[in-house]
């Protein structure tokens, strides 16, 4: 049963954002959203942002040659209110600002979200909040190694981020 | 020219790495030491921040209250 109370996407893309060592050509600009679980979810007012946290790992070699080196770039819009109440999330979206990968290494990257929660509990008014994870690997003919990140985002704008591999 | 790494990859690299890119077209012809140094890596800086931050806002009950069972 549809309530403003609970959270709903209406977006939910996973995909590649780096692969064979090229950034996509054409990323989505609405990737994931947290939205109240009502008809008229478009009527939110008073968004904020966009709030963005960059990720930017580098690899270097025996050389000093910084063999791979991407940056990325997790934005959401926040305080999105429905009915003058809540803070809601009306979308997130990832941008690939650099990638360099230089001869002989590859790099595959992928985003995925999660089900959009409510942070608050019942009785109060509804704290959207998403978990997004961007991950793959960095590889060479001899080794590879898993890279990733984890964000978990909340409508009043802050976030909480950790490494995940 | 060794396609397998992509050529197009070895093109950016500096002058000097391109003739040594060149000449390794065959892996196997590569001595250990250059191989493992230029394979080997570290993983550098890894941590993500915030860039220009929006202010928080606080989370209002708004007029949803007459809608609460």
């Amino acid at each position: 049963m549809a309530s403003w109370e609970a959270i709903k996407d209406t977006v939910e893309w996973a995909g590649k954002l780096i692969e064979n060592g090229r950034p996509h050509a054409s990323l989505p600009r609405q990737m994931a959203n947290a939205v109240p679980d009502v008809n008229d979810w478009q009527s939110l007012t008073d968004v904020k942002g966009p709030q963005t946290i960059l990720w930017s790992p580098h690899y270097t070699n025996g050389f000093g040659l910084d063999v791979v080196k991407f940056k990325v770039a997790l934005n959401w819009d926040f305080g999105a209110r429905y009915q003058n109440g809540g803070a809601f999330i009306p979308n997130v979206w990832v941008e690939v600002q650099e990638c360099r990968v230089l001869w002989g290494f590859d790099v595959d990257l992928e985003f995925r979200a999660q089900r959009p929660t409510n942070a608050n509990s019942s009785g109060q008014p509804p704290h959207a909040r998403i978990t997004c994870e961007i991950f793959g690997t960095v590889s060479n003919v001899i080794n590879s190694w898993e890279v990733g990140y984890g964000f978990t985002l909340f409508g009043d704008g802050h976030s909480e981020s950790r490494a995940t591999n | 020219m060794n396609d397998f790494y992509g050529s197009d990859k070895k093109d950016a690299l500096p002058h000097e790495w391109q003739q040594w890119a060149d000449k390794s077209g065959d892996l196997q012809q590569l001595d250990e030491n250059t191989k493992a140094q230029y394979f080997g890596v570290n993983l550098g800086s890894d941590h993500a921040e915030p860039r220009d931050e929006v202010a928080q806002v606080d989370v209002p009950q708004g007029d949803l209250q007459e809608g609460m069972a």
